[in-house]
């Protein structure tokens, strides 16, 4: 019998190190040992998760002992109902990117097809995207779905270093045996980390080593190189506060040479920006940081698994790379070795892990493709948009990070309009589908006026949280 | 638009029937030409629960099909002597137990060495407890997650099914038109198929022809020449013969596949009589000897004389080629181990409908011929391949993952080069009991479980996170499950008094 996994080591200062260690303190037997190994310079790369957590954050959260009073008490955080894009490509799309449950069908219908059927602007009709829009708040009932609210989903504003202080906190509690150390050797053999030496002198082993360093990864380089994929890019990111949280959604915008992104937190507000090269000798190039995009094309080389930057460095535009990483961990969770031979597992770990980055790498690019003649089906791109572009058929591919109700809002968004419609839909009476979105509309319209702003709501929220506390 | 469905069985009559419900508004006209010369196979007369959601979409009353069909319910499939000779498991519409600290039941059921000795995994599956007892409930009725975890589908008599479905669609304007097709036309410039030619000398003119002409594939294969993917070094049964028997005095409310030394029995109990019949590899038995196992297998004495079958395993290179689609037998075969016959005709025809061409028309030589968008037969091909493939792993496993070496067809097996999806998924079980997912297929991860452990396929370990669940823990939850389970499959009636309680017992008033 193979020796079973009794210490693994997590390299990193990093937003994805605490999950890790969080997640396996959670998930495994406490006779495993789970140390890590906490550089003191923090890696400036985690504001690349691009400060918004998708709706399933609130779960993972709740799952490893992180509770949404704890996120909004402590860290700045404020709500997200998506990321609205302004101005966006030749034709200067507006739209908001929201977050939302399946949507309904009508006869067999579905909601799309009514809605390019129609003519209508699908915004207005799905109530995280109108609320957004106005800048008003409430958490979705859970217990009244008669209740058109609780069709929405949200997730959360963040601030990286706020947030990895957090979840550092919930460490101190926990079994996790914390090395304020840096690794300066790493010593390979038979593709495999024997140990690892620290600064400190000390020399550490391990049956299984995470990295979670960030781009530069020093454990998976050892074993594997750089990056195979990767694209130099720069970035520029300030902060300024807030008197006033904004709406509960991103902005993103086009700049002359790439985007900027930015979030409202509670106290202030973040600005990234991200060319491909600010313009040399303006202030902008002389602030601004490079960063490495990319991925690697194995998340798990021998007894060494890569967690979220480390892996994979996706661009901000949108929240990519908090489904990544989250991806990421529970991807470690299903598949943590049973033994020191790790083939069966790493295989299937960097099948699923080459599945997340495509599906996140094809709804990337969707941003930036503005056919409007869809004919070639060569590659899934191709496929996505050629067949969204012919009839609104959604192609989806097994277990994508995006579902489709992310890309049927990101085709609107973009103004692709399908030549044709689902058949199914003249069987509908479209006169009274029109009144009904009629009404659904006005319906939300009234909802979002009764709504609080996100300011009111999360001011009184955090109010009612710190008496409840005391 | 002119819509031609060559085939008049099952399949035919499905599609008719769903083309002129869901498209009942627009001017598409559907003629269906069948021939009472020519037999129907009546594969399929088990399904899956997905045959609900097409006669609901179909605004058919469930009490009023089950009594025209003579259908009974379906909770599972019993498989018997698959794992071993003398063992049998069910496989059922459901899942197993509950997950505890998002970790599988079935992970945490391994994991605890004194549940693997004191109870059985189906314990904790609705499905089994009632099939096994043979009585049936509707999931809604179930108070607790436990009780309403399953899900049910139906036995019925397919030749009936089809009849049912002739009047559905011909009370909507369905043509029927009694022929036998001699001849068809193409027009050379697109190759699309104009018009059948009948045996009458009656000429048939369509825009987009149906073929659910069986095996033969009277227009997708005859005319087209589309070409069959062959699947019969994996799955090498070639041939069947069926025959109906007296029903038994209990109805069982499942499915049994009683594995043999060179193929498999099916037995499929519905109200009035009980559908057997026996699929073999012809290279390991002679059809007399195959036809003398089934008759000596029979619960009641023959009704009718037996029916042989020829097939070969596969599909068709292509489901849509130019204005023909195939749909059912023609479109390839998979035995009926799991029942998928129908499913197959009913994905086939969901994705038609999602995909229905529009009327767009080129005018050659005075003929109208419709042009097919390469985009939609593409995408109708992708997902049709897609699913075959997906169950034929899951069919191929029944007869990889067992121990049975005790005739010519098992060694085959056992020594059998499988294909790399199915390889890859029987490593992952075996190391870890880790069930590879997939979101566009038939069967999901609880199916793979259920013949993986009823088929004696123990993984070597179990997730590693079961064991931070105690032993005291686990034996709460799942004693509650065991528990509501049992108070369910307790008040639940036996299988024949539900069917006439809820009226759908042929002959019987509501």
């Amino acid at each position: 019998m193979n020796q079973k996994v009794q210490r693994i080591l997590i390299y990193g200062n990093t937003i994805a190190a605490s999950y890790t260690a969080l997640a396996l303190d959670v998930a495994l037997d406490t006779s495993i040992d789970i140390v890590l190994v906490e550089p003191k310079a923090s890696a400036c790369n985690d504001i690349l998760y691009g400060g918004i957590a998708p709706p399933n954050f609130y779960d993972f959260h709740f799952k490893l002992g992180v509770s949404e009073p704890d996120l909004l008490l402590k860290t700045n955080t404020g709500f997200s109902f998506g990321t609205e894009y302004k101005s966006w490509g030749p034709s200067l799309r507006n739209w908001i990117q929201c977050y939302h449950l399946p949507f309904a069908t009508d006869h067999g219908v579905d909601f799309h097809q009514l809605v390019n059927r129609l003519d209508l602007n699908m915004g207005e009709y799905l109530v995280s995207a109108v609320a957004a829009k106005h800048g008003v708040f409430a958490h979705p009932p859970t217990n009244n779905s008669n209740n058109a609210l609780s069709r929405a989903e949200y997730g959360y504003h963040f601030n990286a270093q706020r947030l990895k202080a957090l979840l550092r906190e919930k460490l101190n509690h926990r079994r996790v045996n914390v090395m304020q150390a840096t690794i300066v050797d790493v010593k390979t053999g038979e593709q495999h980390i024997k140990e690892v030496r620290l600064d400190n002198g000390s020399v550490v082993n391990a049956q299984l080593f995470i990295d979670c360093h960030g781009p530069d990864s020093p454990l998976l380089t050892a074993l594997a190189g750089e990056f195979e994929h990767q694209h130099a890019k720069q970035y520029i990111h300030h902060v300024e506060q807030n008197r006033v949280i904004g709406a509960a959604c991103r902005v993103a915008q086009a700049t002359s040479n790439g985007y900027q992104v930015e979030w409202s937190l509670q106290v202030e507000r973040h600005v990234i920006e991200l060319a491909e090269q600010f313009d040399v000798g303006s202030p902008k190039h002389a602030w601004a940081k490079s960063i490495t995009v990319g991925h690697r094309n194995c998340a798990w080389h021998g007894n060494c698994i890569g967690i979220g930057h480390s892996v994979c460095v996706a661009e901000p535009l949108t929240d990519a790379p908090m489904r990544l990483l989250h991806a990421d961990i529970l991807r470690l969770m299903e598949l943590f070795p049973i033994d020191v031979d790790m083939a069966v597992e790493r295989k299937e770990f960097n099948r699923r892990y080459q599945n997340d980055v495509e599906s996140s790498l094809l709804f990337h690019q969707a941003f930036f493709d503005y056919r409007t003649d869809g004919k070639t089906l060569a590659t899934k791109l191709d496929r996505k948009i050629s067949q969204y572009l012919h009839r609104g058929v959604l192609v989806s591919f097994d277990l994508e990070l995006f579902n489709k109700e992310d890309w049927a809002v990101q085709h609107a968004g973009m103004g692709r309009t399908p030549m044709f419609h689902d058949r199914l839909v003249d069987e509908l009476d479209l006169a009274l589908v029109d009144e009904h979105f009629k009404q659904q509309k006005a319906g939300l319209r009234h909802l979002v006026s009764k709504m609080p702003t996100h300011a009111d709501y999360l001011h009184k929220l955090l109010i009612y949280l710190r008496n409840k506390q005391f | 638009m002119e819509v031609c469905i060559v085939g008049g069985g099952t399949a035919g009559w499905m599609a008719a029937s769903a083309m002129a419900k869901k498209f009942e508004n627009q001017s598409i006209n559907v003629t269906l030409v069948e021939s009472e010369d020519i037999g129907t196979v009546g594969v399929g007369e088990a399904t899956l629960p997905h045959i609900r959601f097409f006669n609901q979409a179909l605004g058919i009353d469930e009490r009023e099909f089950m009594k025209e069909t003579r259908a009974t319910f379906k909770l599972g499939i019993e498989f018997v002597d698959w794992g071993k000779i003398g063992q049998s498991y069910i496989h059922p519409f459901g899942d197993f137990g509950q997950s505890i600290n998002n970790i599988d039941f079935y992970q945490a059921w391994l994991s605890q060495p004194s549940s693997r000795s004191n109870s059985d995994l189906s314990d904790y599956a609705f499905g089994t407890v009632a099939a096994t007892q043979g009585k049936f409930q509707f999931p809604h009725s179930g108070q607790t997650r436990a009780q309403r975890s399953f899900g049910y589908a139906y036995q019925f008599d397919s030749g009936l099914y089809a009849k049912f479905l002739r009047r559905f669609a011909e009370n909507l304007r369905v043509t029927r038109i009694e022929g036998k097709v001699v001849d068809t036309t193409i027009e050379p410039n697109s190759g699309n198929v104009t018009s059948l030619t009948l045996s009458n000398n009656r000429v048939v003119k369509a825009d987009l022809f149906i073929d659910c002409s069986g095996f033969r594939g009277l227009l997708i294969e005859q005319a087209l020449q589309t070409g069959y993917q062959d699947w019969s070094s994996w799955l090498p049964c070639n041939r069947a013969v069926a025959v109906p028997c007296e029903r038994q005095d209990s109805i069982p409310p499942y499915t049994r596949a009683t594995a043999q030394e060179a193929g498999w029995i099916w037995r499929i109990p519905l109200q009035h009589r009980t559908g057997n019949g026996h699929v073999y590899w012809s290279e390991f038995t002679s059809d007399q000897d195959a036809l003398d196992t089934l008759i000596m297998q029979l619960d009641g004495k023959p009704t009718a004389e037996p029916k042989q079958l020829y097939f070969k395993t596969g599909r068709r290179n292509a489901f849509w080629k130019n204005n023909v689609i195939a749909i059912g037998l023609s479109a390839g075969f998979l035995e009926p181990l799991e029942s998928t016959s129908i499913h197959l005709i009913q994905e086939g025809i969901t994705e038609l409908l999602a995909l229905f061409p529009h009327e767009n028309y080129a005018h050659i030589d005075g003929a109208r011929v419709l042009q097919i968008n390469e985009l939609d037969s593409d995408e109708y091909n992708q997902r049709m391949a897609l699913q075959f493939e997906r169950i034929r792993d899951f069919l191929l496993l029944h007869y990889v993952a067992n121990d049975r070496n005790d005739s010519e067809m098992w060694r085959y097996f056992n020594s059998m080069s499988l294909p790399g999806s199915l390889v890859e998924k029987l490593h992952l079980w075996k190391k870890r009991a880790y069930v590879q997912r997939y979101e566009h297929g038939t069967f999901l991860p609880p199916s793979w479980v259920a013949v993986l452990l009823g088929q004696n396929i123990s993984p070597e370990n179990c997730d590693p996170r079961c064991a931070s669940i105690s032993s005291d823990e686990f034996h709460r939850h799942a004693a509650t499950i065991k528990k509501d389970i049992k108070n369910a499959v307790d008040a639940a009636l036996p299988h024949e008094a539900f069917l006439r309680k809820f009226g759908a017992y042929y002959g019987e008033p509501v």
